[in-house]
C-alpha cells in the first residue's frame, strides 16, 4: 500500500459523508484523491455506493395508486365547500 | 442515545391546521387549490413509496397519505415559496404518521447500543475470500426481501435510511424533518444502514448466496438478542 494507514482510517471514517455528499471543499478533492489512487478504499467506497443504489432501487414503490390521488383531490375540494 | 425525539413540542401539524381556520376569500382558496394541486401533488408518487415503508402496508399508508395531503392543504398558506417544498411536505408527513399511526402501537422500539454492534457487510462480503462479486450477491436479493428488511429495522434507523437512501434528503434536511440534530441524524442512518447490511447478508448466508464458513455470532434475523 502507498498510503499511511491513518490516511485510510480517516478516508474509511468519512466515507459516508462523501458517498451522500455531505463533503465539500477542499476535504472533498483530498478524498477523491486518496480513493483514485488507494485500491483498497475504492474498493470499499464502491460497495458502499452500490448498496446504497440497491436500497434506493429496491426499495422505492413507483407510482401512487390512481384512486389514491383522486381521493387526495375529492378531500382538496371538500375542504374548498365547507 | 435518546429515544423518541421525532416528536417535538410545537412542530405539530396541528398548528398549521389551526391557522387555516381564519376566513379565507373564495378566490384565495381555490387559488390555493391550483397552486397545491399543480407543486404538491407530483410528490405523491414518492411519499407513497415512504408511507408504505412507514406504516408497512397499503391501507394504512393511503389514510396516511390522505391526512398528511389534506394538512399539507390546510397549510400551504405557511409554506414559504421558494424553500425545500419536498422537505416540508415530508416533514408533514412525518408527523402526520407519529401522531397519528405510529400511536397505535406504543413505538418507537428502543435501541440499545449493543444491539447494533458494528457490522461490515463490505469486510465479510471480502473476508468471504471474495468467490462471489460483492454487486452480485446483493442484486441476487429480491427487492421485497430488501423492502422487509428496512421495515424491519428499528424506527429511527429506518426513518435515516428511507430518508437519505430511498429519498434522497441530505442530511441538514433529514434533521428538519425528523426534527433532530445533524449529528444524530449520521449516527442513525450509519447504525441503520448497518443493520440493513446485516440483516441482508443473513438473508444471503441462508439462501446460500454466499459461503458460510465463519462461526461469528449471528443470531437468526428474528431472533432476540441478550
Amino acid at each position: 500500500m502507498a498510503h499511511p494507514e491513518t490516511d485510510c482510517r480517516t478516508v474509511l471514517n468519512r466515507l459516508y459523508l462523501f458517498l451522500d455528499g455531505e463533503i465539500a471543499g477542499e476535504e472533498c478533492t483530498t478524498i477523491q484523491l486518496h480513493l483514485e489512487e488507494c485500491f483498497s478504499c475504492m474498493h470499499h467506497y464502491g460497495f458502499e455506493r452500490d448498496f446504497k443504489e440497491l436500497v434506493h432501487r429496491k426499495c422505492a414503490e413507483g407510482r401512487a395508486p390512481d384512486a389514491l390521488v383522486e381521493r387526495i383531490r375529492i378531500n382538496i375540494r371538500a375542504v374548498l365547500e365547507e | 442515545m435518546s429515544i423518541g425525539c421525532l416528536v417535538r413540542v410545537g412542530s405539530s401539524p396541528e398548528s398549521y391546521v389551526a391557522k387555516e381556520k381564519k376566513k379565507e376569500s373564495p378566490e384565495a382558496l381555490a387559488e390555493r387549490q391550483r397552486r397545491f394541486e399543480a407543486e404538491a401533488l407530483p410528490f405523491l408518487d414518492g411519499m407513497f413509496g415512504a408511507a408504505m415503508r412507514l406504516t408497512r402496508n397499503p391501507a394504512d399508508s393511503e389514510d396516511l397519505l390522505q391526512e398528511t395531503f389534506l394538512r399539507a392543504f390546510s397549510a400551504y398558506d405557511s409554506f414559504e415559496p421558494g424553500t425545500n417544498l419536498k422537505a416540508w411536505l415530508y416533514r408533514i408527513l412525518m408527523n402526520t404518521y407519529i401522531s397519528s399511526y405510529r400511536k397505535q402501537k406504543r413505538s418507537p422500539q428502543t435501541v440499545s447500543a449493543d444491539e447494533t454492534e458494528e457490522f461490515s457487510l463490505y469486510r465479510h462480503i471480502i473476508d468471504d475470500g471474495g468467490t462471489t462479486p460483492e454487486a452480485e450477491v446483493l442484486a441476487k436479493i429480491p427487492d421485497e426481501e430488501v423492502k422487509q428488511a428496512l421495515e424491519e429495522l428499528p424506527e429511527q434507523f429506518r426513518v435515516a435510511v428511507l430518508l437519505a437512501d430511498v429519498e434522497g434528503f441530505s442530511y441538514k434536511d433529514i434533521a428538519e424533518i425528523t426534527d433532530t440534530s445533524i449529528g444524530t441524524v449520521m449516527s442513525r442512518l450509519h447504525r441503520g444502514r448497518k443493520a440493513l447490511q446485516k440483516a441482508l447478508w443473513e438473508y444471503a448466508r441462508e439462501r446460500g448466496l454466499v459461503k458460510d464458513e465463519e462461526p461469528w455470532r449471528t443470531p437468526r434475523r428474528t431472533a432476540g438478542r441478550s
